[in-house]
């Protein structure tokens, strides 16, 4: 109960803490990304370098389906979480054969090879420049809100949807499955588990939910530039879901809040303010590796414990 | 004669040019306890690796219930009704004793896909049998604790206990009794006889005086041959069999 009354807080507060709400519907967008990303890292225990790429199929696919049949309206999306989900399958087939390093190399190459096809098919992409004029889906409530106003209402519906529904998954039987592959996987294998097929359902349903991500981006941003394919788009999605803690989904939220709260605030001091990020980075995985929400949990659970330790001092003086 | 609930023709495995395991020969009577015994690095592992199909024979066949499972992968092998348990303990050790027991129920009759928009909890609540195990192997208590903060030997049986939940009827058991305190292996012995009026179990073991307690029957293997075979008396008194294994100690 109590998380969702956070992500309806978040959705509403956004706003107020980035100052706008456009930043404050890229806020939303990246936390839905980075809590997809925490699936296959905090549960499935999976390093992907693919997410970006994900990411930016959603974002290239809202904008081809929109340009070509406006008609379409809100139905691009379930399309566009199809599409993720498809190149995840494909990615997925490949990397989930191999173990560790290999598999994370597999995602790497992967998330290099469809960025160069988005680059070299700039007749579907707009190449270097990006997809331009994207339109956004109107929800029919223009008597009531302006065009901002409404897509971030969209946003922030999907952002509470697709968060419930990814924390919802890690406490069904697949989160529980994909817990005990990453405790341990020849176990799991030998208890009756398909561990490859798992490992490859996850992929698909973290991949679906990033291209929601990134076709959201793109109507956000009414574009879908290059850079939402890029390999950095990747690491920034990575960088959220540790800095926000990788098992907990409103945690990735507060990642993402983070981030891009760093870069709205550090940007216009230092044009390399990336490197505070890094900085920050590298303390919280060292002191805080469960992130902000393992930071959160410490610090409730020392509040909880404080009241007690006077009376017990109390006892074990004479 | 009644059929085999687990038999083996000719099963062998190379790792390149040595051979493990020869071409081995076994057939295990349902609802007896069949141990499978020999000095280290006589093939025994590696024989119930090919068993439970965690290794590829390199020839020969495993045929459970009459039916050739030789190149089914062992997560199927387990929903056919053959569950294995771990020499060194594998367990999910950061969940506790019930959930590990629920997994491995769950594991052996999910589907491939598994649902991720239900509950686990209620999920779990419909597994069956996990009460009667927790029951049988006194864990009862001690259902609610993460597997690592148990002893050495409460993991042993969490081990066994993961078998059990999958309701099979051949259990193989790999050293069950490795790295117990004195204390509780009288314990474990006893489950085992107690197991065997359920199961048909294949043991494999070094402490021999429980070996020669509960067995019905013990194969002796040596250098990856079968060199003996029959009831625990027999095995005592084969000339062979002290020469290689018991050597020492007759």
């Amino acid at each position: 109960m109590r998380f969702y009354l956070v992500l309806f807080a978040l959705a509403l507060t956004a706003p107020f803490f980035t100052g706008s709400l456009s930043t404050a519907g890229v806020v939303l967008v990246f936390a839905i990304a980075a809590a997809a990303c925490n699936l296959l890292l905090g549960y499935a225990g999976i390093l992907s370098f693919a997410q970006g790429s994900f990411f930016g199929l959603g974002s290239y696919a809202v904008g081809i389906l929109l340009t070509t049949w406006p008609g379409l309206g809100l139905l691009a999306l379930p399309l566009c979480v199809l599409g993720g989900a498809l190149l995840a399958l494909c990615i997925g087939l490949l990397s989930t054969r191999q173990k560790g390093i290999y598999s994370v190399m597999i995602t790497l190459a992967m998330a290099q090879l469809v960025f160069f096809a988005a680059l070299s098919f700039p007749e579907w992409t707009g190449g270097e420049n990006g997809l331009l004029d994207v339109p956004r889906p109107t929800l029919g409530l223009g008597r009531w809100l302006n065009d901002t106003q409404e897509h971030y209402l969209l946003v922030a519906v999907l952002f509470v949807v697709a968060l419930a529904v990814l924390d919802r998954m890690t406490r069904s039987p697949f989160g529980r499955v994909l817990d005990a592959v990453r405790d341990n996987e020849t176990r799991a294998e030998v208890v009756g588990f398909h561990v490859p097929v798992v490992k490859l359902q996850a992929f698909c349903l973290s991949g679906g939910i990033t291209a929601l991500a990134g076709a959201l981006y793109a109507l956000q941003l009414r574009s879908a530039p290059l850079s939402s394919i890029d390999l950095m788009t990747s690491e920034s999605i990575l960088i959220m879901s540790i800095l926000g803690g990788r098992r907990s989904m409103l945690g990735a939220a507060f990642g993402a809040l983070a981030m891009i709260l760093m870069g709205e605030m550090l940007s216009p001091i230092w044009p390399r303010w990336q490197m505070v990020v890094g900085a920050v980075l590298i303390g919280m995985v060292l002191f805080a590796p469960d992130g902000l929400a393992g930071l959160w949990q410490r610090l409730s659970a020392r509040r909880r414990t404080a009241p007690d330790r006077p009376s017990h001092m109390q006892q074990e003086a004479p | 004669m009644t059929a085999c609930a687990l038999q083996t023709r000719g099963l062998g495995l190379d790792y390149g040019a040595f051979t493990a395991v020869g071409a081995v020969d076994l057939q295990v009577m349902p609802k007896t306890l069949h141990a499978l015994i020999g000095p280290n690095g006589a093939g025994k592992t590696s024989f119930f690796n090919l068993i439970s199909g965690r290794y590829a024979a390199t020839r020969g066949a495993v045929e459970l219930d009459g039916v050739d499972i030789t190149k089914m992968p062992a997560r199927s092998r387990i929903r056919h009704g053959m569950a294995r348990s771990f020499q060194i303990t594998s367990l999910f050790l950061e969940r506790t004793v019930r959930e590990n027991l629920e997994l491995a129920a769950l594991g052996c009759k999910a589907p491939p896909l598994l649902r991720f928009w239900t509950d686990w909890s209620t999920e779990a609540r419909r597994l069956d049998g996990i009460d009667g195990v927790l029951q049988e192997l006194e864990l009862a208590k001690l259902a609610d604790r993460p597997v690592h903060v148990l002893s050495h030997g409460q993991q042993r049986l969490v081990e066994i206990g993961m078998c059990l939940v999958a309701q099979p009827h051949v259990l193989l058991l790999d050293e069950p009794l490795a790295g117990l305190g004195l204390a509780d292996i009288p314990r474990v012995a006893e489950l085992l006889m107690r197991l065997k009026s359920h199961y048909t179990v294949l043991l494999v073991e070094h402490n021999m005086r429980v070996v020669m307690k509960v067995s019905d029957r013990v194969t002796v293997m040596f250098q990856g041959q079968v060199i003996a075979e029959g009831p625990p008396a027999a095995i005592r008194e084969d000339a062979e069999v002290r020469r290689v294994y018991l050597g020492s100690q007759a």
